[in-house]
């Protein structure tokens, strides 16, 4: 490589270093990403995909600028890079159902070219347009979220004085020696200042005020939020989100998903009674629920957020009422979902325990021994309220995963008891430490004082989840309780035992055993939700088992408590709600929760007060431990390779498309060139010729005879000495021209005309006469004479 | 004329181009194989500076600055340099007449058109600068009085590289006014044959060449390569050169804006030579040794080698 050619290029140091801080401003922006996205692991995977192709597409360019001494047009290409992001967009909104609001789409865009323009930093100028665009993305993605992203910044503000001082010896080196002659320019002193000043402004606003600095910059920053119009439901923040969403709009006693709302009770004038006069009043809730008195101070701050959100909101509902029937109810108001359900799912959520059964009906046991004592906990100054000797059990025991959280936002439900999981561990309803208000109704179960649970009520609820690899051996080696092993006494159940002893032959007790049970059930028994066991059954476990072999999910919950307890198990069926996690809601975070999730399910005894979960009806699964990292790869992988097979040749199709567009790249390359020359005619004869000279540059620097920057297009031409004596002419003609074009006085020639058709003939003529094939071949032509006199010679 | 682009090619006069043509012709039949150098004395004449041949004797300067000079149809001198020759034995001296009683000025050698100064560095600094005004002015004072020499005055000094013992190496100041160092050469075998041949064929008129310019029409040649253009890319490319040459480690005196100048001239001497309206960057390499290489302060390395490193280094302007 000669010496001219190494003009802007970049030490592989620096070039590093430039992609490195270009990956850490995608991290950042990732971490902005993961707080509202719908996939942590997406966004990681994605951001580990773009750090591999950033240094791979690096690798490349540098290879590719060693070999080249022009210079190639990456513009154009970062061009495409973010018109590309910003077209994928509606893409991503119509088929994956996620999209980013318009602020992270410009953000998400410019990332994307700011990792290519790294990739291309082995030029200078790409260099310094890299690390000053990652700046900006940097400061974007720190504005957004301060308290994830400063880390990085750190990290970032050290690598990037780092880069400084690496590009700046690199051109004193350059200057000093002289020999490789730079023309690049030493990073301006100014250019530091200005980089430590944005720094120490950053970190002024963000140490000096304990606002987000999204408020702070409130006017010059685009920001989700605002209206709603145009980026709900992709908004970061504002009322399309929130971190206590229910579904707000269907009750308009509360103004905003706030945890306060439901206590919030004002008899201030508002807006609502002014358009109550014209429009009649909306619906109000009857039925009042005992509330807590909030502290005065807090009561105040309360009024005052919640006046100011009345006036920024304008909140006006369209459900009224008319005034003859101003005992509209709750029930009037359409609701979608009883409670909306933020956390992992499929979850079971209990509402009641059955113990007893008579051979038709399950009732539960009375007096049960209620073992919890309730207690109020101070966790991050919130009142948790503990089910104390719960924990106490729990801990006694290795069979669990790590502590589970999940919120329940209660839309409308006809019942005080709060759905909860199983091994419940406490509850936290936002200023409620009175534990007159609630209490323990059935094992883990816990009630609201009143007939239900106030509407728009947000319940954090911890529990733990169980891990079924570990409990075998504690099915085993706990005695039953009492209760849950009744079995009637008919000799119908004879029948069953039989069943279950026949199922269960050979198998050791434990979950393998109830694994069993439940496989063989659905094998022999399908779900028919309209089935009804028969009227004059007086066992319907029986009936269901022996007769229908169809019924719903409370008969398979029967059957299998009851082959179950035949067995020796301590058993229980319980009714509430399966959280189905196919009805998730990417964009608000939450699985609503309808009428038809109404469930039942069975509990099998494990000794010292803990329950297992058992799901005998087919098409619902049980919640696991969160799964290990090696197990989401393993299972994206798998759904992968299997999406792969699904989609085979379509795969096929594309991955040889993808070759054939790599292994043809040049031609393209060359056609699309060639064909916007001759279609763009606008351009003046001179600036066409010159354009022409590139395109023909190219081509024969895709046959490996570029023109180096020091060479003048003649004496390149003069160079080419493979083509024949016609072409060389040509050439020669067409060089000619290109030295006219390039220095020549044109302005004012008399017969201009003439010589734009001249220039454009012989342009034309050129780029006729040197195709890529034609040129590939003379290359080939003469390869082979050289082997040849050498074979001669040698001979 | 073989252009291809006949609208931008140089307007310049037929009898112009043939006489033109016909020197090129001339001077190529009694310096045998040598186009190129003939083509940079050319360049060097048209652009109006002076040449600097550094050679081996016997090599055919004086025979190319007599056919020069014949064929421009001009006055001749040659000055043998030596350590005794005087300022006044080039420029002239005031001599005093008896009957008028009256100094007359005898004028030197350097009244003629063009002056074969023989081994420039054999004459004493002194001597050496009594040049300096001619060439750079041209004219000269003597005992105050200012004589002007003709437009078309055309030094060619030469100077022998191997001989180091009682010479005096030209200074920087008297080297930037030449306008190019060009080296003969020996020449090639076939050329020394046909030398040989033509020798017994021509006789005594060997070397002799009719003049082929009219009074003024050289000056009238030279006045129309000024008006070549220059594009302005062109004179960037120029300008970076130059500065490369004061920056470079090995080059203790780079190219002067006068030296800049020259150059300049010399790529519209080039370009018109070869019938063109304007200056490529092919001119300005082609011409950049000989023209940058004479006013080069070196630190012990050949002008050829930094300056090919230098072209290397200037991208050309797109």
């Amino acid at each position: 490589m000669s010496l001219d050619t190494r003009r802007d290029f970049t030490k592989f140091s620096s070039h590093l270093i430039c992609m490195f801080l270009a990956m850490l401003s995608s991290a950042a922006f990732a971490t902005v990403e993961i707080d509202r996205a719908a996939s942590v692991w997406g966004v990681r995977g994605m951001f580990v995909v773009e750090c591999v192709a950033t240094l791979l597409l690096g690798w490349y360019l540098r290879r590719v600028a060693m070999r080249l001494s022009v210079q190639p047009a990456v513009s154009p290409i970062l061009v495409m890079v973010f018109l590309g992001s910003l077209l994928f967009e509606p893409l991503s909104r119509m088929v994956l159902g996620t999209g980013r609001p318009f602020e992270m789409l410009l953000g998400f865009s410019l990332k994307n070219t700011v990792l290519v323009m790294s990739a291309a930093g082995c030029w200078r100028n790409y260099q310094q347009l890299a690390v000053t665009a990652s700046l900006f993305v940097q400061m974007f993605a720190l504005t957004l979220l301060p308290n994830h992203v400063w880390p990085i910044t750190l990290g970032y503000a050290l690598i990037s004085l780092w880069w400084l001082m690496n590009s700046h010896w690199e051109q004193v080196s350059k200057r000093l020696g002289n020999v490789h002659g730079g023309t690049g320019q030493a990073v301006p002193r100014s250019v530091i200042y200005v980089v430590l000043g944005i720094f120490v402004a950053v970190g002024a606003t963000e140490l000096l005020t304990d606002r987000a600095m999204t408020r702070q910059l409130s006017g010059i920053l685009p920001s989700s939020g605002g209206t709603g119009e145009h980026d709900h439901p992709y908004a970061r923040d504002g009322v399309g989100d929130g971190d206590a969403l229910v579904a707000g709009s269907e009750n308009i006693q509360s103004f905003a998903p706030i945890e306060e709302a439901p206590f919030k009770s004002s008899d201030e004038p508002s807006l609502y009674d002014v358009y109550s006069d014209v429009y009649e009043e909306p619906v109000k809730v009857k039925n009042q629920n005992r509330a807590i008195a909030l502290p005065n101070q807090q009561m105040e701050d309360l009024c005052c957020r919640m006046a100011k959100s009345e006036m920024a909101g304008r909140e006006f509902s369209t459900v009224r009422q008319p005034s003859k029937s101003r005992a509209g109810k709750m029930k009037d108001l359409k609701s979608e979902a009883l409670f909306y359900v933020a956390g992992r799912t499929p979850l079971h959520l209990r509402q009641e325990l059955f113990d007893l059964y008579d051979g038709t009906t399950w009732y539960p046991e009375n007096g049960e021994k209620i073992a919890s004592r309730l207690v109020v906990e101070e966790v991050n100054e919130r009142p948790w309220i503990t089910l104390s000797n719960h924990g106490m059990a729990y801990k006694n025991y290795d069979i669990f995963a790590a502590k589970e959280s999940h919120a329940l936002k209660i839309a409308h439900l006809d019942t005080n008891v709060i759905p909860a999981p199983n091994r419940l561990l406490a509850v936290h309803i936002d200023q409620m430490d009175d534990l007159s208000l609630i209490k323990e109704v059935q094992h883990g179960l816990l009630a609201l004082e009143g007939k239900r649970i106030p509407a728009m009520l947000p319940v954090h609820l911890s529990s733990r989840v169980l891990d079924t690899r570990r409990v075998n051996e504690q099915v085993r080696s706990f005695p039953p309780v009492t209760a849950s092993r009744k079995l009637p006494e008919d000799p119908q159940f004879d029948r069953v035992r039989e069943l279950a002893d026949g199922w269960s032959q050979g198998i050791p007790k434990g979950t393998v055993q109830i694994a069993k049970i439940i496989q063989e059930l659905q094998a022999r028994c399908a779900l028919d939700r309209m089935a009804k066991a028969s009227e004059e059954s007086n066992c319907t476990v029986s009936d269901f088992l022996f007769e229908k072999r169809s019924g719903p999910d409370y008969q398979f919950a029967s059957a299998t408590a009851i082959l179950l307890r035949s067995l020796g198990y301590g058993t229980r069926v319980v009714s509430g709600y399966y959280v189905n996690p196919d009805k998730y809601d990417r964009i608000s975070r939450h699985t609503p929760v309808h009428k038809e999730d109404l469930h039942f399910w069975v509990e099998v005894y494990l000794g010292a007060n803990l329950w297992m979960t058992v799901e005998p009806t087919p098409g619902y699964a049980v919640l696991g431990p969160p799964p290990t990292v090696w197990e989401q790869a393993w299972a994206v992988a798998a759904s992968g390779v299997k999406w792969i097979i699904q989609h085979r040749w379509g795969v096929l199709a594309t991955l040889l498309i993808c070759v054939a567009m790599f292994v043809t790249r040049l031609w393209w390359m060359d056609a699309a060139r060639t064909l916007e020359w001759r279609v763009r005619r606008s351009r003046v004869s001179s600036q066409r010729v010159i354009a022409a000279q590139r395109i023909l540059e190219l081509r024969f620097s895709a046959i490996g005879a570029p023109r180096r920057s020091c060479q003048t297009f003649h004496q390149w031409a003069r160079q080419q000495t493979f083509l024949n004596e016609d072409e060389m002419n040509e050439l020669l003609v067409f060089a000619r021209v290109v030295e006219t074009a390039h220095y020549a006085m044109l302005e004012g020639l008399p017969d201009r005309e003439r010589l734009d058709a001249q220039f454009h003939a012989v342009s034309q003529r050129a780029l006729s006469c040197f195709t890529l094939k034609r040129l590939r071949a003379a290359r080939r032509l003469q390869r082979k004479m050289t082997l040849e006199s050498s074979a001669v010679v040698t001979a | 004329m073989s252009s291809v682009l006949l609208d931008t090619s140089v307007d310049c006069h037929r009898s112009d181009v043939d006489c033109l043509t016909q020197l090129r012709k001339e001077l190529n039949a009694i310096l045998k194989g040598k186009p190129d150098v003939i083509e940079q004395v050319l360049v060097c004449l048209l652009s109006r500076g002076h040449l600097l041949i550094e050679d081996k004797p016997g090599l055919g300067k004086t025979t190319l600055a007599k056919g020069l000079a014949d064929a421009l149809g001009g006055r001749f001198a040659r000055l043998q340099c030596t350590p005794d020759l005087l300022p006044s034995d080039i420029t002239g001296f005031n001599l005093f007449n008896q009957k008028n009683h009256e100094f007359e000025f005898r004028e030197g050698p350097v009244f003629s058109d063009i002056l074969l100064a023989d081994e420039i560095n054999r004459a004493t600094p002194r001597t050496q600068s009594a040049l300096l005004e001619a060439m750079a002015e041209r004219q000269v004072t003597v005992d105050g009085a200012r004589y002007g020499l003709p437009d078309e005055f055309f030094v060619m000094a030469t100077q022998n590289p191997t001989e180091q013992l009682g010479t005096y190496p030209l200074p920087e100041a008297q080297l930037d006014r030449f306008a190019m160092k060009l080296s003969i050469g020996y020449p090639q075998m076939d050329d020394e044959l046909r030398l040989l041949q033509s020798a017994l064929a021509d006789g005594d008129s060997r070397g002799r060449v009719k003049c082929l310019f009219s009074s003024g029409q050289l000056a009238s040649i030279q006045k129309d390569v000024t008006k070549i253009h220059v594009a302005e890319k062109v004179q960037r490319y120029l300008v970076q050169v130059a500065q490369k040459t004061r920056k470079h480690p090995r080059i203790v005196l780079g190219v002067s804006p006068r030296g800049l100048l020259i150059w300049q001239r010399c790529l519209q001497a080039r370009a018109y030579l070869e019938q063109r309206d304007f200056v490529t960057i092919d001119d300005a390499q082609s011409l950049a040794i000989p023209v940058l290489g004479v006013r080069l302060g070196l630190d012990d390395v050949s002008p050829e080698f930094v300056l090919e490193e230098i072209l290397h280094q200037v991208a050309v302007p797109e």
